[in-house]
């Protein structure tokens, strides 16, 4: 053994101290920064103080995770701990990695977005049962490798380009997502930060394989756990009775409902518009929500990265005991999500609810509006100050400022388009006599925009009370999310706790993407090609090679201006309708051949592309790509028909041979004797 | 020890299959029959389940299907001369995957809507009690197939590590 690999292996042997170390580290470092704040260091040092630590320690687990060794780069070898196996796999089943995007989805869909919670549980505790103990059991090292022995080589070739494809394209999300995060930390664009992220998953990834995604995964997750546990103890001292974020929840619903009919009783909101926030199918009606629910279920149960992370199990029971681990994070993950929306919404209609004149706007607010978060009568200050920048080339009129925002920012100018006149022509004369001026105070721009422009917009949008209007007001849910421990005045070292979590997450999901990925289309595509004698020696400097080219492609898919969440959705409703019926019929039926799986995975492609592929490019954003995919019930449809394929291919042709019989029962764990006189159902 | 006591127990299974199994398929399509009416709105008058029928077709579904379940496992059981590890772990993995889908299906129902004074009981059971619910679920399913392989004696040596 060598000095990389023996410090990959004392990864396993001190998994415990390592996750106490975490914990202890990051709340004496809080302890730290709030001693920082008391003695009045700059905000600025402090928000991103964390989130850098953070960094800094996973390239540092990263490292001590590099190896060369093929079991250890592939699957951890087989002794990975059920809690810090779990720990890995918490943040996959988040979309793109996204706790911000949970939570945002919950704030805008209230009720509705409960599915989006309960259908991955649901899919967790399904992809327990079915797949995880046995793929785990199997001693394969790769998803693709399992099928490949139970199946064959084009069965094993189909599943990973498919599989690989999904996981590529869950990384570029992933990427996007912690861009995001990245940018809104640092306060740096948002390309540099996309650039930053594809960097550091190239340190979490590359060195270690699969070993490296899972234990910056599980110091990832211990991270943010950690920051959603402790702010969200701060937030919840908010609500003395109720010391959590999670309980004070409890609060928080029933105070919605409550503010829905104040605000609708003073004319803040319309009845006719406001959708309850607690009253269910709004937004979804019950089908709706049934084929969402259903259809996340089957996502999440067969996630690949997910089932990848089983195999770095040594058996059976410790598969069940991650799993129980996994379902139980999850839902505490869930739960705070849920919590987080509540409270966020409860904090917009405290402000908004006693007619908040456009002059008292709070601090909060005027953070959101700089970056675009928050759109009042269509108009924001990020607008503004695009505005000023065109006036400060010489631009005098709304024509020029709409070209200048055509060649530089095409989504303000699509929103500039949309303003009527005198908003446009309040906005020009605010941003010439900023650019006029060498004297003006830091608070201008801010000031203008609530005392000149807002009163004017509103009045141009038929609002003559002078006050805000609940259907005046657009967020970016996300970043709403991500402002919650400010509004709540929560200490800025807990602040940047969070978004040391926030950050975290996205990146882990995106460094198991990649591996995953790389391990399917390189090992998995190459041993159905050519066997697997033949690419043994390849490996693991080919797949290595794999993830780095997969990290590029993922790269520049987030940097493009594509669909990358219907991608995404699409994607991973592809592989969930491949993979359910193979792995099912795989584990759970011996008489399954090679020919009915090939005819399963066909089926299944067929049946997506027909129908999933409007539906998931025809709109924007995960959740509506989700909802787009479930009025087509594609996977509610598609899942029984590819089971119906393999099952009469597979009786209309001969019985599997022993290998593959052999396979499933070592899969199973049923006595070795059984081999040697099968009953074929 | 074990083993023998298990292969009697099979024997008596075995004979007495027969007789329950009839009680067992009429109790489950009956079930079945009466989900269905009440999936279609057909109630009776004076039961108070008026505006829940969804939820009560469920539950009477769910049921049917476990106790249909339940004569299959006993006559894969009656029929099984060897070890009766697997058998038993499918029926296992048969009841959690059809109370998982009954959870799964209940918020489609009239659930969410429950408010008592206002209060939205409804939200609450489906955003805690219901993954609550999923979670007990997994831990038992957890347990019980911890007694079967031990059991059975099919699992691999124990590791050591424990869950939550």
């Amino acid at each position: 053994m060598n000095k990389a690999d023996a410090a990959a292996d004392s990864l396993t042997t001190h998994s415990g101290k390592i996750i106490s170390v975490i914990v202890c580290g990051l709340l004496a470092v809080v302890a730290f920064l709030s001693l920082g704040e008391v003695l009045d260091v700059s905000n600025a040092g402090i928000v991103p103080a964390l989130p850098m630590l953070v960094m800094i320690g996973l390239v540092a687990v990263a490292w001590k995770a590099r190896t060369s060794d093929h079991a250890a780069f592939f699957a951890s070898s087989r002794q990975m701990p059920p809690l810090a196996a779990a720990l890995a796999a918490l943040p996959l089943w988040l979309p793109a990695g996204s706790f911000l995007m949970l939570a945002g989805g919950l704030y805008r869909l209230g009720f509705d977005g409960l599915a989006f919670v309960i259908g991955p549980v649901a899919g967790l505790i399904l992809g327990a049962m079915l797949f995880t103990p046995y793929l785990g059991q199997s001693k394969s090292e790769t998803i693709g490798q399992f099928i490949g022995l139970r199946f064959g080589r084009l069965a094993q070739g189909l599943v990973a380009v498919i599989a690989g494809t999904a996981c590529v394209t869950v990384c570029a999300a992933s990427l996007h997502s912690a861009a995001f995060a990245g940018a809104l930390i640092f306060s740096v664009p948002i390309g540099f930060a996309l650039v930053m992220a594809t960097a550091l998953v190239a340190v979490f990834v590359l060195p270690g394989g699969h070993h490296g995604a899972n234990w910056t995964g599980m110091a990832a997750a211990t991270v943010a756990l950690v920051a959603i546990a402790v702010s969200g103890a701060v937030i919840g001292a908010k609500y003395p009775s109720l010391p959590s974020a999670q309980l004070a929840a409890a609060d928080a619903i029933p105070a919605i409902t409550n503010l829905e009919y104040a605000m609708v009783e003073n004319g803040v909101a319309a009845a006719a518009s406001l959708k309850p926030y607690a009253k269910p199918f709004v937004h979804f009606g019950s089908d709706m929500f049934f084929l969402v629910l259903v259809t996340l279920c089957l996502v999440t149960a067969t996630l690949p990265m997910v089932l990848q992370r089983s195999l770095a199990l040594p058996s059976r029971e410790t598969s069940r005991s991650s799993s129980l681990w996994l379902v139980a994070l999850a839902i505490y993950i869930g739960l705070s999500a849920v919590a987080w929306a509540a409270l966020s919404k409860t904090a917009v209609y405290r402000t908004i609810g006693p007619q908040l004149a456009f002059s008292q706007l709070p601090p909060w607010m005027e953070r959101l509006s700089e970056t675009g978060a928050l759109k009042i009568h269509g108009v924001s200050v990020a607008l503004l100050k695009r505005v000023t920048e065109a006036v400060g080339e010489g631009v005098k009129d709304a024509a020029g400022v709409e070209a200048i925002l055509r060649t530089s920012q095409p989504a303000h100018a699509t929103v500039w388009a949309s303003l009527k006149d005198p908003i446009k022509v309040a906005m020009i004369s605010v941003a010439e006599a900023e650019f006029g001026s060498a004297t003006l105070a830091p608070s201008y721009r801010w000031d203008s925009f609530k005392d000149v422009i807002l009163p004017i917009a509103a009045k141009a949008n038929a609002n003559k009370s002078g006050a805000l209007k609940l259907s005046s007001l657009v967020f970016e849910p996300q970043a709403l999310i991500a402002e919650l421990p400010a509004i709540s005045g929560v200490p800025l070292a807990v602040i940047s706790l969070a978004l040391a979590g926030l950050l975290a997450l996205p990146l882990a999901v995106a460094g198991a993407a990649a591996a995953t990925a790389g391990s399917s289309l390189n090992r998995d595509l190459l041993e159905s090609t050519f066997g697997a004698r033949r690419v043994a020696g390849l490996e693991p400097g080919g797949s290595r090679a794999i993830m780095g080219v997969s990290l590029v492609i993922a790269f520049a898919v987030a940097a493009m201006e594509v669909n990358v969440a219907g991608l995404t959705a699409f994607a991973l409703v592809l592989t969930s309708a491949v993979l359910f019926p193979v792995l099912t019929t795989a584990i759970w039926w011996r008489r399954a051949n090679g020919y009915g799986a090939v005819a399963g995975v066909v089926t299944a492609v067929v049946i997506v592309t027909y129908l999933g592929f409007d539906a998931a490019f025809g709109r924007t954003g995960i959740f509506e790509s989700f909802e787009g995919l479930s009025k087509q019930g594609v996977l509610v449809f598609s899942v029984p028909v590819s089971l119906l394929a393999i099952m009469i291919v597979s009786l209309a042709t001969p019985a599997p041979g022993p290998d593959s019989q052999a396979l499933v029962t070592t899969a199973r764990g049923e006595p070795e004797s059984l081999n040697s006189h099968l009953e074929i159902a | 020890m074990i083993a023998a006591d298990r292969h009697d127990a099979v024997l008596s299974l075995a004979t007495q299959t027969s007789e329950i199994g009839m009680i067992e398929i009429g109790a489950a399509l009956t079930l079945v029959l009466i989900a269905t009416l009440l999936f279609f709105g057909v109630v009776p008058a004076g039961l108070p389940i008026r505006g829940f029928e969804l939820t009560w077709a469920l539950a009477a579904a769910t049921a049917g299907f476990l106790i249909l379940g339940h004569w299959l496992y006993r006559h894969a059981l009656s029929r099984h001369t060897g070890e009766t590890g697997w058998i038993r772990t499918t029926a296992l993995m048969g009841v959690t995957v059809t109370v998982l889908a009954a959870l799964l299906l209940a918020p489609t129902g009239r659930m969410g809507a429950a408010a008592v004074r206002g209060f939205p009981v409804g939200y609450f059971l489906v955003a805690y009690g219901v993954p609550l619910a999923m979670f007990a679920l997994i831990v038992l399913a957890a347990r019980k197939q911890r007694r079967i392989d031990r059991e059975d004696k099919a699992s691999l040596p124990r590791s050591g590590y424990g869950g939550p």
